[in-house]
């Protein structure tokens, strides 16, 4: 199907001695590849299922051996709080993805107009902060004292919601859309604004796909905006939540030592694991959903059409 | 009769007067002197200096993480300073943000009141960039009245620079002794008796090391990143006593009961008792003591020992807790040693300034703020909200103020979060502790003393970019050195040390000296 | 289609592909009218840059002040180079640049080889199935985090114990005590970044790859050209483009390195430091204890500096070659 919505007769190919070849090569070192990274998760799986005390004595098993849920049950020990986290994460997610999305794309279009002077100007305006950088107290005191970030949802959501290289890669794309299009929208009456969204963005699905990508794994993983900013623990997103139940089991450590109290059954390492498994499950999916907008053929299909 | 009257009433004034004065002063002086048996009740007249007109929240800033009924504890406290028209509210930092977090919130505005601080929680280098705010003798006697009668008078003293202090510290001091823990069950295997000494503690290792780990896996001792364990024990034994130790830079001094002279403190990692360490470490190392990878492992030796990988472990009291995990397994019987108990060694005293609590330089209202931490560290009640949670609920406690724990103590640990750490008296003593615990732990008050030095501050800013250097040198060698995976001990520590004086150990010596001397002399 | 005159006050540059005008030198009154609404759509994003970027970049300063607090950013003590002193006393930074840039062209080298590698190849297969999980597969080491990933790699790695030292001793070979054998180091890095990194990176090529012209692939088949042929004439060339965008956005930070990748894998050991030490953890070690403001601030400008010189350089040879690849 193209973008237009013709149906094109699926062409049989045919498997010629040198496809064959090309095919087993990429079969055989995707396959591997993929196996070697598959293996260290499939540890962490093992792992976060294995009782804490053998971990220790005999690290990580390869095969699994005895069974346990102690990691997973001290991580989820308070399902309404990770249930409120998750939505969080999940809210600042798709909120922080649209506007990073729609932001990156927009300037990247502006950036990408050759019949546009002061491009090169300012994509040198854009790209020379990602060269220099105050540092982290200039940027804290700025946040906490003049822009109220204290304990604000938006605090999760504005630091990661535009990305110069995002941006830049959204330029490159763009840049590479025939001119062609543009200019005979031009001559139809159609200004800047409608170019971009009309034209722009639907020719551009594997670009949005791949910053919709790389917006929801930065909004979902960051748990260091969190730290900065939030301390009211009914907002505390999913990454940032799982770490303060292993910070408060560490404590629970500490401080039983210091009391000579019984050791409460908390399995550190295991937790590390479960919360590893549990920061990633859903969010592991979203990619295989947005294969299917890396599919060849869309953009060219439209110029045809 | 217009006379009379007039003198009559004068004399009612003068009367009323007097006895206002007096009712008010009848506050602090009136208290008990001894408040570790009597009960201390604060009222708000006993702060005339502070203006309570209008409320005001105290805003606290501890380090760890938030225990699960840090809020009916917060309420409770609240409700207790009701009279004084002031609340808290709190603010925790958890362990794996405070070395982000605790500098970034002072520096970066946060508002901030009372902050948790220690000699090793940055007190030191948050002082010296001004972070904190500085109260002269008039401050405390004014502001802070429960704590001018009642605190310590050495205590003062470990946190006062340049004449003010940045911090005011807990009231306690405990010992601090080092012990051995060992599986008794592998010991008896191999014919080995009680420990009395290091030698006998090094011969288990060896032994441990040669028969037992290549059977069952088991390691003599799970070192990992440094052996700060072992050199504990070692310099223990010779009586050595800390003049300055952050991070890795440590001066220290072996202690025979009079100051030292200046001469006589020098970089730990110098000494000649450090290189017959190092020799020492290797040996050990060699035979298979512990792992050859100590270096990344990632699980402590505590861990380990209560998981029952290895076969000893060495700390001071926390020893207990682990001995009673890894019994939990069957056949599994431990024992806890005391090296020094023979040789009549000292046992250091955990400082005063262990926990301290400082006012941030931007409190808006450090008279209130002094109030509150005032009220915390020594109104009874409130301190015991502190230290112990609710009556009742997280504890009882009977009228030698021994306390029990209940079941809801989980919730909210004696003793237990870092405000507690820094309001701490010692006044309370914990019912039903184990006899072999309270063993141990009478034998160290006898022979419990406190560091002469600990009052001595050296403050190394003139030659901070040395310091900084030199320390970063010394942790690049120490973990090796201590887990002894070098080739040849002698020849990495003279590379170490050469490097260090390359770095500017001699300006830091030359400092280290002068700013002494200076200390010994003004006493 | 007009083409436009090549006029005496534009400036062109004469690439192979043919003469290229720059710029037209047009007065800004004129493209303000002309251009008014493309100004506006780049509002938002000069807006956020200007306050969260410009804004704190003022905070360099630090890098020359002693940080006190009662001065704060602008008003501490004026100490001109004494931040920069202090990273130079120990004579490391030398070693320690020298190492985080290495590292960073072995990253930069070996990750175009294997993103766009494993692109082209995911690209040449026909199973769906096959790709969908292989794909999704190969972006599972991005969440792990570089502690989990450091304590994976001990377990298998430790001297004794260790998973790989187990299986080679009942196969009947030696122990390998990786944690003591420098070496081997960078290569271990080097093999950790690009399984962390590949399944991510893979992903801009396969969508510039989903957007390129069918056209030219079918003209190639009518001319009889072979797989082989077809990817080396036709999809490399035409991802030379985007590869060019990303490794010149990863030059322009090619004096930075991971921290979690170095630190986590090998924690703290005089032994490995010279294969293995980089700026940044030489950097946290230094500080851990102090929280030096000022010389915090001087490191990064000291990285920032020599960023700067660094693409200014790239990117105008890239420009000389061809305008269209370069950043700005």
């Amino acid at each position: 199907m193209t973008a237009s919505g013709r149906a094109v007769p699926k062409k049989k190919i045919r498997m010629t001695g040198d496809r064959i070849a090309v095919s087993i090569f990429g079969y055989i070192m995707i396959g591997l590849f993929a196996l070697i990274c598959l293996a260290p998760f499939y540890l962490i799986l093992i792992a976060s299922f294995t009782p804490e005390n053998d971990m220790i004595r005999n690290g990580y098993p390869v095969l699994p051996g005895a069974f346990s849920t102690e990691a997973y049950a001290l991580c989820l020990k308070n399902p309404m709080a990770i249930l409120r986290a998750y939505g969080l994460t999940a809210g600042v997610t798709l909120v922080g993805t649209l506007l990073a999305v729609f932001l990156a794309t927009m300037t990247g279009y502006v950036l990408s107009r050759r019949d546009f002077p002061w491009r090169n100007g300012f994509a040198f305006f854009f790209f020379f902060t990602t060269l220099f950088n105050g540092g982290l107290v200039p940027w804290f005191m700025l946040c906490v004292r003049y822009l109220g970030f204290k304990n604000q949802i938006y605090a999760l959501v504005l630091p990661l919601m535009f990305s110069v290289w995002n941006m830049i890669i959204a330029k490159s794309f763009m840049a590479g859309i025939p001119a062609a299009i543009a200019e005979s929208a031009k001559i139809e009456g159609a200004n800047d604004f409608t170019i971009y969204v009309r034209l722009m963005l639907p020719l551009s699905k594997p670009l949005l796909a791949t910053l919709a990508l790389f917006s929801a794994l930065a909004y979902w993983n960051d748990w260091y905006n969190c730290m900065l900013f939030i301390t009211d623990d009914h907002l505390f997103n999913l990454q940032y939540y799982l770490q303060s139940m292993l910070g408060s089991a560490e404590a629970m450590r500490l401080v039983a030592e210091k009391s000579g109290m019984d050791l409460p059954a908390v399995p550190l390492e295991g937790m590390k694991m479960a919360m590893t498994v549990i920061a990633t499950g859903p969010i592991v999916l979203l990619y295989p959903f947005l294969q299917r907008y890396f599919v060849k053929g869309l953009t060219i299909g439209a110029v045809k059409g | 009769m217009k006379k009379l009257t007039a003198l009559f009433l004068t004399l009612c004034m003068l009367f009323t007067m007097l006895t206002v004065v007096t009712a008010s002063a009848a506050g602090v002086e009136d208290l008990p002197e001894d408040w570790k048996t009597n009960v201390i009740k604060a009222t708000p007249e006993m702060y005339p200096d502070t203006d309570m007109s209008k409320p005001y929240t105290v805003k606290i800033y501890q380090v760890g993480d938030k225990p699960v009924d840090w809020d009916k504890i917060q309420n409770a406290i609240n409700e207790q300073l009701a009279p004084f028209n002031t609340s808290i509210d709190t603010v925790f930092m958890s362990w794996a943000d405070v070395s982000t977090m605790y500098s970034l919130n002072l520096a970066g505005g946060a508002d901030i009141d009372l902050i948790f601080t220690a000699p090793w929680e940055y007190m030191f280098t948050e002082a010296a960039k001004g972070s904190f705010f500085e109260m002269d003798a008039d401050f405390i006697a004014k502001y802070m009245p429960l704590a001018n009668k009642y605190q310590p008078k050495e205590s003062w003293d470990e946190t006062r620079i340049n004449g003010k202090n940045i911090a005011v510290p807990c009231g306690r001091m405990a010992p601090e002794g080092r012990l051995v823990a060992i599986r008794t069950d592998l010991a008896e295997k191999y014919g080995i008796g009680e420990l009395k000494n290091w030698d006998d503690f090094e011969s288990y290792l060896l032994t441990i090391a040669e028969k037992e780990t290549p059977e069952s896996g088991i390691l003599a001792f799970g070192g990992q990143e440094n052996n700060t364990a072992f050199w504990e024990l070692w310099y223990t034994n010779e009586n050595w006593f800390d003049a300055y130790f952050t991070n890795n830079l440590r001066f220290s001094f072996a202690y025979d009961g009079k100051l030292p002279a200046a001469e006589d403190i020098k970089l730990a990692w110098e000494t000649d008792l450090f290189r017959a360490f190092c020799k020492e470490m290797k040996k050990l190392a060699d035979a298979g003591v512990w792992s050859r990878s100590a270096l990344n492992e990632t699980v402590n030796q505590w861990q380990s020992f209560g998981a029952g990988k290895s076969a000893s472990i060495e700390w001071n009291a926390t020893v207990f807790t682990y001995m009673k995990e890894v019994e939990k397994n069957e056949g599994v019987t431990t024992a806890a040693y005391d090296l020094f108990k023979e040789k009549g060694t000292l046992v250091t005293a955990e400082a005063y300034s262990n926990g301290d609590i400082a006012i941030a330089a931007g409190c808006a209202n450090p008279e209130r703020a002094a109030m509150v931490l005032d009220l915390l560290k020594f109104d009874t009640a409130l301190n015991h909200t502190v230290v112990l949670g609710i009556e009742g609920d997280h504890y009882t406690i009977d009228e030698n103020r021994v306390y029990t724990r209940t079941d809801n103590t989980p919730n909210y640990l004696p003793d237990g979060n870092s405000l507690s750490w820094a309001t701490r008296n010692g006044d309370v003593e914990e019912a039903g502790v184990p006899e072999r615990e309270k063993v141990v732990r009478d034998e160290w008050k006898r022979r419990m003393i406190a560091n002469p030095l600990t009052a001595f501050i050296f403050d190394p800013s003139p030659v901070q970019a040395n310091a900084d250097a030199v320390d970063s040198i010394i942790g690049d060698y120490y973990g090796m050195l201590g887990l002894g995976l070098v080739d040849d001990p002698d020849a990495t520590l003279d590379e170490m040390l050469a490097k260090c004086y390359a770095a500017g150990l001699q300006d830091i010596y030359d400092e280290f000296y002068r700013q002494y001397n200076e200390w010994v002399a003004a006493r | 289609m007009k083409t436009a005159r090549i006029r005496k006050k534009d400036k062109v540059i004469h690439t192979p592909a043919g003469d290229r005008v720059i710029s037209s030198r047009i007065p800004a009154g004129k493209v303000f009218r002309k251009h008014w609404l493309l100004l506006l759509m780049l509002v938002p994003a000069i807006v956020y840059v200007l306050i969260f970027c410009y804004v704190p970049m003022s905070g360099l300063v630090l890098a020359f002040e002693k940080y006190q607090y009662r001065g704060g950013i602008y008003n501490s003590p004026w100490i001109g180079l004494q931040n920069f002193k202090a990273i130079m006393i120990d004579g490391k930074l030398p070693g320690v640049t020298r190492n985080t840039i290495l590292y960073n062209i072995a990253f930069i080298f070996f990750g175009v080889i294997f993103e766009m590698g494993s692109a082209i190849l995911i690209n040449e297969l026909r199973n769906k199935y096959f790709k969908k999980v292989s794909q999704s597969l190969m972006f599972l080491p991005y969440f792990i985090s570089w502690v989990v990933a450091g304590a994976i790699m001990y377990n298998i790695f430790n001297y004794e114990r260790g998973i790989w030292n187990s299986i080679s001793v009942a196969l009947g070979g030696s122990r390998f005590d990786v944690y003591n054998t420098p070496g081997v180091w960078p290569f271990i890095l080097v093999f950790l970044k690009l399984w962390k990194q590949t399944g991510y990176g893979s992903v801009v090529y396969l969508a510039a790859i989903a957007g390129m012209d069918q056209e030219m692939f079918e003209a190639a088949d009518i001319d009889g050209a072979n797989a082989w042929q077809k990817i080396r004439y036709i999809t490399i060339p035409s991802l030379i483009p985007t590869m060019m965008v990303l490794v010149l956005m990863a030059i322009g930070n090619i004096f930075r390195g991971d921290f979690g990748l170095f630190y986590q894998t090998v924690k703290s050991s005089a032994l490995l430091q010279p294969t293995t030490d980089i700026i940044d953890t030489y950097v946290f070690r230094l500080l851990i204890n102090n929280a030096n403001i000022g010389v915090s601030a001087a490191v990064g400008l000291y990285q920032s500096v020599l960023c700067f010189i660094t693409i200014m350089i790239c990117n105008k040879l890239v420009k000389v070659a061809n305008p269209d690849y370069a950043l700005y």
